[in-house]
């Protein structure tokens, strides 16, 4: 077994490879081109474990003994999932891995910008107590305010048990049918999109990045937003419409934002978002901390052999290949 | 009836009196002394709604019909309560007004350290994308980690059932004895003091301040938390020993801290706290909204009119006073 860990330079990746486990390290160059030496070094790998580089055509053809692609994470939208179906290849993700670390980071960023709390710290840090006080007349609390939950999947239900505790109400939407006992259990309560937009004190999104997602959050539900109101996202880039969201902050059309992640990542200096008001942005590390890292490798390892070692069908699988 | 109102006169306070009740502000100088023209204007008022002036043996003796004081919050720190029993007048909060919000900004404290947040947003807006994608390597789950919470009253229970919601394991320490359905319900463990800070992965305080809980976080017992810890305070200043604080910063021997309080508030210029490594500072603000302190105004001034106009057993007394009548 020869694993390809498709993965731009990471040290803490390499931490994790066990010792003995014959393997390969290799990254795409600009514009998800791969060159000689790598396709080289794919020739005689059984697997691919994929960071966020592309498998595409390009790097399959040069992979005959391809028998798995792994993702390190939950999205798949870098993964040719046809290319994959049509060579009768598992392309795989991992579920559930990070929805609780995910749904702390929702949480942090709500909290952040319903508290004023990075200015409220720059401000008491720098001597203007006064300043940092009058912050409060902006700050809110949660309890009683209704968070409106886009995906209620693994990740937006673990943000709507932790927001219940906090004492607020939940409306959701999700262009599948949610399990009854879920909802009930959740004390959620499903929203058209329209509605929720109008209701929600808090908007987050949890959805996949799919053509369904793709801007669900544009200039339109932008407006239909209420002006005290919040965005979260720590879904994927380009399921809101980062200048859209520009404008309706500076045009108060809503309060404020908390981001991780971004229409192009790494965020350029020209992102719309940088210097909006009232915003608070990660970068795209809502599902990643020590302990997740460490579950997401073995997770996905695990998965692989699977398949390669134990000869039995992988989880998670993406594309249909069974 | 006539309020005095013992508060600084800013405007957001001032924009919460509602006209039609006569009223005088007054407020203390720094020394926590009234100056002359204070008490004069004081005179004749029936109540004190007191921010965070000091009520104390000398206003009390210039304000002859004084019925009732009355705290616009919670804590009474400023309050001398043995001088207002001695009149024979009740002392009063307003107990839990902002127990939910407290609750909240020690989460979000929590959360802001654990998710290294200020450095994140910091390094991503200045597009240095890697480095803050590596702060993840100090970044943790609160999802199996132990927080430990000194005070389990009103707001130390609202964020043990927020904690319990994150998945986390609680443990608790109390001078009281804490109801044991409410420890139940919130899965929550007693531990003595000194085995609760040796095992919390974060330490939160919410002790009133008294004195056996001034100093209760001195040097020693900072010492003695965990290696890589976290302490957040939203309490009172002068229970956290903040040299020590500083020094488990600079050491490494804390990996953060999120302070809303301190021993002098503001902090004075240069106050080594507000420059100490993975800190988090907010003005003593936690209890602190529009929401919250217009309901923590309402209830204050009812249960003044509970005492002046309706003659009536005031909520929350603070001090064992017999007036008379009773």
């Amino acid at each position: 077994m020869k694993i390809a860990f498709l993965a731009k330079a990471r040290p803490d990746l390499a931490a994790l490879i066990p010792k003995g486990l014959a393997h390969v390290i290799l990254q795409a160059g600009p514009g998800g081109v791969w060159d000689d030496a790598a396709r080289d070094a794919v020739a005689d790998v059984d697997a691919f474990v994929v960071s966020m580089e592309p498998v595409n055509a390009q790097i399959l053809a040069a992979a005959p003994r391809l028998k798995i692609v792994q993702r390190l994470g939950v999205g798949y939208e870098t993964l040719d999932l046809a290319a994959l179906a049509e060579r009768g290849i598992p392309a795989c993700n991992i579920e559930g891995v990070n929805k609780e670390a995910v749904a702390e980071h929702g949480m942090t960023l709500i909290l952040a910008l319903a508290k004023q709390l990075l200015e409220a710290d720059r401000s008491t840090r720098s001597g203007r107590w006064l300043d940092a006080r009058l912050l409060t007349q902006r700050t809110w609390e949660l309890k009683g305010k209704t968070l409106g939950i886009f995906g209620l999947g693994n990740t937006g239900s673990e943000l709507a048990k932790r927001a219940r505790a906090f004492g607020m109400s939940v409306v959701y939407n999700d262009i599948r049918a949610i399990d009854p006992t879920r909802v009930q259990r959740l004390g959620a309560r499903y929203l058209e999109k329209d509605a929720l937009l109008a209701t929600a004190d808090i908007v987050s999104l949890n959805v996949d990045l799919n053509e369904t997602s793709r801007h669900l959050i544009n200039a339109a539900a932008l407006k239909r937003m209420q002006p005290h109101a919040l965005l979260v996202c720590c879904a994927r880039g380009g399921v809101l419409d980062e200048r859209a969201l520009r404008h309706a902050l500076e045009a108060g059309w809503i309060a404020g934002a908390g981001i991780d992640v971004f229409e192009t990542e790494p965020i350029l200096p020209d992102n719309p978002l940088l210097g909006a008001p009232n915003t608070v942005l990660t970068s795209h590390v809502a599902g990643v901390t020590d302990e997740t890292t460490r579950r997401i490798f073995d997770w996905a390892l695990d998965n692989v052999r699977t398949v390669l070692e134990r000869g039995e069908k992988p989880r998670w699988v993406r594309n249909g290949v069974h | 009836m006539k309020i005095g109102y013992l508060t600084q006169a800013r405007p957001e306070m001032l924009a919460r009196i509602p006209g039609e009740i006569p009223h005088v502000v007054a407020y203390a100088g720094p020394d926590g002394v009234y100056a002359p023209d204070m008490l004069a204007r004081l005179a004749d008022v029936d109540a004190f709604m007191v921010a965070a002036e000091p009520v104390n043996a000398q206003l009390l003796a210039a304000c002859p019909k004084v019925k009732i004081v009355q705290r616009m919050g919670v804590g009474y720190n400023t309050l001398d309560l043995p001088a207002i029993a001695q009149r024979g007048i009740p002392a009063c909060n307003v107990a839990g007004v902002n127990k939910e919000a407290v609750a909240e900004h020690a989460m979000a404290l929590i959360l802001a350290l654990a998710k290294q947040l200020p450095a994140a947003d910091r390094l991503t807006r200045e597009c240095r994308w890697p480095e803050a994608r590596l702060l993840t390597q100090r970044s943790f789950e609160l999802l199996g980690k132990t927080l430990g919470i000194i005070g389990l009253g009103a707001t130390g229970t609202e964020l043990a059932r927020r904690a319990q919601a994150f998945g986390m394991r609680i443990l608790y320490n109390d001078i009281r004895t804490i109801d044991p359905a409410l420890v139940e319900e919130l899965g929550a463990q007693f531990l003595e003091k000194d085995a609760l800070i040796a095992q919390a992965d974060i330490l939160s305080i919410h002790t009133d301040l008294n004195p056996t809980s001034r100093g209760l976080l001195d040097a020693g017992r900072i010492e003695r938390m965990k290696r890589g810890a976290f302490l957040v305070c939203c309490a009172r200043g002068g229970i956290v020993d903040e040299q020590a604080l500083c020094r488990a910063l600079e050491s490494g021997h804390l990996a953060g801290a999120g302070m809303d309080v301190y021993a002098v508030e503001p902090p004075p210029p240069g106050h080594p706290l507000l420059r100490a490594p993975n800190i988090l500072c907010t003005s003593h603000t936690a209890g602190v909204n529009p929401e919250t302190s217009a309901r923590a105004f309402a209830l204050a001034l009812d249960n003044v009119r509970a005492v002046v106009e309706r003659d009536e057993q005031p909520r929350w007394t603070l001090n064992a006073h017999s007036s008379s009548g009773e």
